[in-house]
């Protein structure tokens, strides 16, 4: 199927920019893919990689926007009361209430790597025109399983031995054995800024909605994240059942600028953005 | 700043156009030609200041994808140096379509130099900002596959049996990295341009080959700039690169 490519800008003034990549003929019946910004890179992804989601998702026939929030790439910054989450948030509503208005669509897809996958779910919550999340490297808890494989690889590195001789001649030694600067190391890695019981009851409400969620581990996250299927024992007690699906890349950067897995991370996400479409058909 | 698309259908180029501000309107355009791959997504926030603020002093300013890269049409992958010079040209024209000028000036940044150089010798180009330059093209990729030798091949930076250079996150290939290979900045006609600034973190004239060509002709200047100045650097979080020296060096030059 091929796609067209259009500038597509909402609201304002200054209104935000984005791009609408429509497949042709487009289905507004399907959901709306809606690609949000890393940090501060720009509206096309890190290594171009929501441009690759985007117009592949529209080759598979559904329709997929990518822009910019105020302030970042091609759009100008707006002044909002609120704080920078809820100014996220409310700028992908606008976007979903604009693109109604354009296109018809009524359901959309949110994905976003790091802070955007964040902004992703912080949506999903408050909004039901939301049936499914694709976040790359999203927050996520340590459990014990994470410790102990942390500290077992650790226990196999020959330098973390010879640090841990070094502590025991004269240095301070942690409880567990191992010296307290790999502690520290850990927790300044840790953000502090999620609230376990908040993002598990936001995910219950998904669910009970019926949300998907995909959910792309990169190495970036080792630090909170170090087995496939840890997001699910995290949120043991969210009934994700086959809503969830979860993938670890454990040599995967959080940048993720190895081509293979750009390559696979592109047609995951675009498989799983139309394969919500097979369910709504057959329903 | 308005986004939106130009070019032929299916080839359509993507690009920003940020008006002059009306009170300081001086029929002078800019059109900024990117670096590429890492350094393009590096830039990318410094062009869009640079753009700004070249519009509040009374340019138009152009700043566009070429095809293969950001939101044109194409991979990159797949992409060529002609295509890019091709590109560079059908900006050219879009931004005096849009905003007729008495002189259009270009600010180009590393690989954006070898586009401007074929720029030059297509369109008429009053001023010209080479931002660090390099005399031999191929030193470009040089940077990369020299960083490859000293540190042995890993997941994203290696050479594929195909012969395409996988760098940062993009995939030069084979023919592109011919292309990259044959020119210098000797090849650039000066007595097109009224004036070049030739600006750097690097003291340019230690190059000798630089140095006998801003001697050859009384129309360079040549400046070194405070900042970082490493291209092919990418941290975790692929962080931005704003040389506010640099663009401000650049923002005077133009202005005078």
């Amino acid at each position: 199927m091929t796609s067209i490519e259009r500038m597509l800008t909402i609201g304002g003034p200054p209104p935000l920019a984005g791009i609408l990549s429509e497949p042709a003929p487009g289905d507004p019946a399907r959901e709306t893919l809606i690609l949000l910004n890393s940090g501060m890179m720009h509206h096309v992804g890190t290594c171009n990689l929501s441009v690759k989601i985007a117009r592949r998702t529209a080759s598979l026939g559904t329709l997929a926007y990518r822009f910019d929030f105020s302030g970042i790439g091609d759009s100008r910054s707006r002044s909002f009361a609120g704080s920078h989450e809820e100014r996220e948030v409310s700028e992908v509503r606008e976007v979903m209430d604009e693109l109604t208005r354009r296109t018809g669509a009524e359901r959309f897809l949110l994905c976003g790597l790091c802070s955007g996958a964040d902004a992703a779910m912080a949506t999903a919550v408050v909004d039901d025109r939301v049936a499914g999340i694709a976040q790359i490297d999203p927050y996520c808890f340590r459990t014990g399983r994470w410790y102990l494989r942390h500290y077992l690889a650790r226990v196999r590195e020959r330098e973390a031995w010879s640090r841990l001789f070094r502590k025991l001649r004269g240095g301070p030694v942690a409880v567990d054995g191992l010296p307290r600067e790999y502690l520290e190391e850990i927790d300044e890695q840790e953000r502090h800024d999620f609230d376990k019981g908040g993002l598990t009851s936001g995910y219950r409400s998904l669910v009970e909605r019926g949300v998907r969620t995909l959910v792309i581990m990169t190495e970036g996250q080792s630090f909170c994240y170090n087995y496939e299927g840890q997001f699910r024992d995290v949120f043991a007690r969210v009934p994700f059942g086959t809503l969830l699906d979860e993938h670890y890349l454990p040599s995967t950067r959080h940048t993720i600028i190895e081509p293979d897995d750009q390559a696979f991370v592109t047609d995951l996400i675009s498989d799983w953005a139309v394969a919500g479409h097979a369910v709504a058909d057959q329903g | 700043m308005e986004g939106f698309f130009f070019g032929e259908s299916g080839r359509q180029l993507y690009g920003v156009f940020h008006g002059a501000d009306p009170a300081a309107y001086q029929s002078r355009s800019v059109l900024l030609l990117y670096p590429v791959g890492q350094e393009y997504m590096r830039i990318h926030r410094a062009y869009r200041r640079l753009a700004d603020s070249l519009s509040d002093l009374g340019f138009d300013v152009l700043r566009f994808d070429y095809p293969g890269t950001g939101d044109s049409s194409g991979d990159f992958s797949e992409a060529s140096l002609a295509s890019w010079k091709t590109g560079a040209i059908q900006a050219y024209d879009e931004l005096q379509t849009m905003a007729p000028s008495a002189q259009v000036d270009v600010v180009a940044l590393r690989v954006g130099t070898i586009v401007a150089r074929a720029l030059v010798r297509e369109r008429r180009v009053a001023r010209l900002v080479l931002w660090e330059p390099r005399f031999e093209d191929a030193a470009y990729l040089r940077d990369f596959t020299d960083a490859i030798a000293a540190k042995g091949p890993t997941r994203p930076n290696f050479v594929a049996d195909d012969g395409s250079l996988h760098y940062n996150g993009f995939r030069f290939a084979s023919e592109l990295q011919a292309e990259l290979s044959h020119g210098s900045l000797a090849d650039l006609e000066p007595r097109r341009v009224r004036s070049i600034l030739a600006l750097s973190t690097h003291d340019l004239a230690e190059d000798p080959a630089l140095n006998r060509l801003f001697n050859r002709n009384d129309n360079w200047s040549v400046m070194q700039t405070e900042g970082p100045d490493d291209w092919s650097v990418l941290d975790s979080v692929g962080g931005l690169f704003l040389p506010e020296a640099s663009l401000e060096t650049i923002r005077h030059w133009l202005s005078q």
